[in-house]
């Protein structure tokens, strides 16, 4: 049986923490689309490992405090 | 509604009056005007000159949305042009969600085209003229293309997964 990996975030968190920084902020810094940060913070969207480590460098913090996985029996 | 979704419905609208154009035009000037079913100079003119319209439909539209766009955020309060700058850079640039989506659709659109191909190509061979073929190569390219911009807008609304 496969397990369908959910891929959970805590980027409006670590937004919260680096000055109420804006959607905005962090695209520009990431070097995406606002569209895309939105769709990955409510998780429409999983990054690939390279968008990921960036949004991790802009925070300051490794990838797994930014995202992490559930497991869900498909 | 975002900037891409944006691009999609301008899409949409203009695979819609290319549409209702060419059925208009064609169907009209078939009916009015007795063209034969074999005349293929005027069937393959009607189809380029619809291409030709749509490509400068949407050229206009796209650059019209563009500066739509830049006005709306430059009527924001406390703007410099460099942050309006650095926002529309943000806001028009493609990365990786768009080109993942742009992947999917795009498969859309060439396997309608590819079904018409073939349709059409069993068309002629059942014996239908030349305007048939045509006309299903048409219509199928500009549905594939239909297609490909509500699944655009839907990917961009429900989100898109790798798999």
């Amino acid at each position: 049986m496969s397990k369908k990996l959910i891929i959970k975030n805590k980027i409006r968190t670590l937004r919260f923490f680096a000055n109420e920084m804006t959607q905005q902020e962090l695209a520009e810094r990431v070097g995406s689309s606002r569209q895309t940060i939105i769709a990955i913070e409510s998780e429409k969207y999983s990054p690939s490992l390279e968008m990921a480590f960036r949004i991790a460098d802009v925070f300051g913090v490794s990838i797994n405090d930014v995202f992490e996985i559930q497991k869900n029996d498909e | 509604m975002s900037y891409n979704e944006k691009r999609a419905f301008g899409g949409l609208g203009t695979m819609l009056l290319v549409i209702v154009g060419y059925c208009i035009y064609a169907f009209g000037s078939y009916n009015n005007k007795n063209i034969e079913n074999d005349n293929i100079k005027f069937w393959a003119g009607a189809v380029l000159f619809f291409i030709l319209i749509g490509v400068i439909i949407t050229v206009i539209t796209q650059i019209v949305i563009y500066v739509g766009e830049y006005l709306i955020l430059s009527k924001e309060k406390n703007q410099s042009k460099k942050s309006i700058k650095n926002k529309m850079k943000t806001i028009s640039c493609t990365d990786e969600m768009d080109r993942l989506i742009e992947l999917k659709t795009a498969k859309i659109s060439y396997a309608f085209t590819g079904i018409g191909f073939v349709a059409a190509m069993i068309a002629v061979v059942l014996g239908s003229s030349i305007a048939v073929m045509i006309n299903i190569l048409f219509f199928s390219m500009c549905f594939g293309g239909f297609c490909e911009g509500v699944a655009i807008i839907y990917y961009y609304k429900v989100g898109v997964s790798h798999e």
